[in-house]
């Protein structure tokens, strides 16, 4: 049974042998992982036979890895049958496994630099519901792959046109040929600088902060308890080197941010396609993932400050999946302009005109429980416990203010719309964060009361997706009971699919 | 007014506060309580076993304010199971379910049936006691989105299942 681009997608074959040098890599990374603290302990106490200890484990490491990923190279296969995907793995447990095309949700391809060195592909066929049912083959050349994907794809729409055809009259469906892709968006090394100047540094520092906190641990381990206290001590002994140390945090963690969007979004795509839209990126490992139209379940876009500044925005497309891809389900492009937010909304909502929606506020007794549980609260606590140690901690007082401030701008900027066939919402303070839904998407409406909305006749409502949740918080009972009724009679008695 | 369409008739929606929801089995209620007293004799237990065996000495207000605090939230918690039943009820509409819970938070959650996935009928130790089960309706929603109704006594549990995958069913051939 030999494996070439030409045998016949129909009969069993295995992966590219490529494949073999994949799962050598991940089975080897797996054990070295495992085995870390071994190394760690070895190379601490200087009394072990380190290098002796160092080699077994790496033999054993190779030995392992290679024998289990030929065991899993020569053990796997698959083929294509008329509606399904068949794999027969295993060398103890056989399993064969049955994927109906019906099932597979999205079919997407990755790449590490491996990958791109052979010229192959891993894919992963994503199906929704059932937990554990995802599949991916670990490399395959690219010409099979794109065939599968097409052979998949196109029997997935004939059987959606066959079973949704109401007149069986009508045998011959003509199948439109398929459009080519449009490019929608594609990333320059400017923009891939803009956005990484304008991506969140403090998470950074904060990371790099705790790696150093964390290197101090070992100080004390490798410098012993009294010696570490002596360089810690000349290390800390001066403001001005913590300033420094600080400034260099910082400068690092823009530095390390810059260089990280720019190689996970080297060259970053977005295309249109047929079914919905497409996406690669990667300067060493190029990752693409799909996005069909009908799986969005929700969109939402988001700019602080910076990205204001520069007219660019985070854009998220939430989508149905299974639970244990629960990370791969949003699909998100890192930067993009206002053009390509209204053709996603455009695909998601067709025919959106904001003349068609309405816009509310929020309730603005919102404004003061925020400034009470925010401001007056905690600078209470704090006054209570020292008060008898020093007045200056009445300067907490002017705390108050700054949250009123905060609060009010916040709800001032909280707007939502409504129209006949969804919903649109924007809000934030400095930045923007908004997003869009098709009534027919939400899956259950909740009503929250606190004690507080209970007795001033508020209720947030949150609407579920099956791609996450849109909350809008403090709107009067009136409104919500019938915004409640509302979407409950849409989705009751259009019969609009949600997927 | 909601949205300016003159096509919708906002007032002639169907209105779910109109209805008044069906309450849970009474029987649910001692369900509940003699849960919250197996959880704090369990609690209690483990206390005295700490305080008996401790051998570091225990700080005077310590000794007193915990099996205070103990007493407090045990008949806080008595109370507010009781509260909560009277709040705790369901909906079953033609369209939609409807279940609301919670005293001070207070949460109402509807489904309508063409969003169910699948309905499951489960049965605590306790709730066999009382002949009692919980019907539990799950969506494509997540978490967030799920429903589950307690204390519902004999057949009725089964009954409303059987109803919900029949109207869920009637969806999906329109």
């Amino acid at each position: 049974m030999k494996t070439t681009d030409l045998t016949p997608l129909t009969e069993e074959q295995r992966q590219s042998p490529v494949a073999i040098l994949i799962i050598v890599q991940t089975l080897f990374i797996t054990i070295i992982k495992s085995a870390w603290p071994v190394f760690v302990f070895y190379f601490i106490n200087p009394q072990s036979k380190f290098e002796y200890f160092l080699t077994i484990i790496a033999i054993g490491a190779v030995a392992i890895s290679t024998i289990g990923s030929l065991i899993a190279y020569f053990n796997f296969y698959f083929h294509l049958k008329e509606n399904e995907m068949v794999i027969r793995a295993g060398l103890f447990n056989k399993t064969n496994r049955n994927i109906p095309f019906d099932r597979i949700q999205t079919i997407n391809f990755t790449q590490t630099i491996v990958h791109r060195f052979f010229n192959v592909v891993q894919l992963d066929l994503d199906t929704a519901g059932s937990a554990g049912n995802e599949l991916a083959i670990k490399a395959l050349s690219k010409t099979k792959a794109n065939e599968i994907r097409n052979f998949i794809l196109q029997r997935k729409a004939s059987q959606e046109t066959t079973t949704s055809s109401p007149h069986p009259a009508d045998p011959e469906i003509v199948v439109a040929p398929p459009q080519p892709d449009k490019e929608l968006l594609r990333l320059s090394i400017v923009d891939l600088l803009k956005i990484g100047v304008s991506q969140n540094h403090i998470r950074t520092a904060g990371i790099i902060l705790l790696f150093l906190i964390g290197l101090s641990e070992y100080a004390e381990v490798l410098f012993g308890k009294e010696k570490e206290r002596e360089v810690w001590s000349v290390i800390f002994g001066s403001i001005l080197v913590i300033t420094g140390l600080m400034i260099i945090v910082l400068l690092a963690a823009f530095l390390l941010t810059l260089v990280k969007t720019v190689f996970r979004y080297y060259d970053l795509r977005v295309t249109q396609t047929d079914s919905g839209f497409n996406i690669i990126a990667g300067l060493f490992t190029r990752t693409e993932q799909a996005a069909p139209t009908k799986k969005i379940q929700l969109v939402e876009w988001r700019s602080n400050p910076v990205k204001r500044l520069f007219g660019l925005y985070t854009l998220y497309l939430k989508q149905a999946s299974s639970k244990v891809l629960a990370g791969k389900k949003t699909f998100m492009i890192p930067g993009c302009y206002q053009p390509q937010i209204d053709t996603v909304r455009q695909t998601y909502f067709p025919d959106f005109n904001k003349d068609d929606f309405m816009e509310h506020t929020i309730s603005s007794l919102i404004v003061g429980r925020y400034t009470l549980y925010f401001g007056v609260v905690p600078a209470l606590i704090l006054i209570g416990i020292y008060i008898w140690k020093t007045w200056f901690i009445l300067l907490v007082l002017l705390w108050i203010p700054l949250v009123y401030f905060y609060a009010r701008t916040w709800h001032q900027r909280w707007r939502y719309a409504l129209s006949f066939r969804g919903l649109y919402y924007s809000k934030g303070f400095l930045g923007q964060r908004a997003a869009i839904l098709c009534w027919e998407k939400v899956q259950a409406i909740t009503l929250h009361q606190s004690p507080f909305q209970q007795r001033r006749q508020l209720a947030s409502v949150t609407f579920s997706t099956a791609g996450g949740t849109l909350d809008l918080p403090y709107l009067p009972l009136e409104q919500a009971t019938k915004l409640q009724d509302f979407v409950l009679w849409k989705i009751e008695t259009d019969h609009e699919e949600w997927m | 007014m909601l949205f300016e369409n003159p096509s919708i008739p906002i007032t002639s929606l169907p209105d779910l506060s109109e209805h008044s929801l069906e309450s849970l089995s009474p029987a649910y209620l001692k369900v509940s309580q003699i849960s919250t007293i197996l959880f704090f004799s369990i609690l209690i237990a483990i206390l005295s076993g700490i305080y008996y065996f401790a051998e570091f000495s225990i700080p005077y207000l310590v000794q007193w304010a915990v099996p205070a605090a103990w007493l407090f939230l045990f008949l806080f918690s008595l109370w507010h199971t009781w509260r909560n039943f009277k709040v705790q009820g369901f909906l079953v509409r033609e369209h939609d379910l409807t279940y609301r819970t919670g005293v001070f938070f207070r949460k109402t959650i509807v489904i309508p049936y063409n969003r169910v996935q699948h309905c499951e009928v489960r049965q605590g130790p306790i709730e066999r006691q009382f002949n009692l089960r919980r019907l539990e309706v799950f969506t494509a929603g997540g978490e967030s989105s799920d429903l589950s109704i307690p204390g519902l006594g004999g057949e009725r549990a089964e009954q409303l299942k059987t109803f919900v995958i029949e109207k869920t069913g009637q969806h999906e051939n329109n």
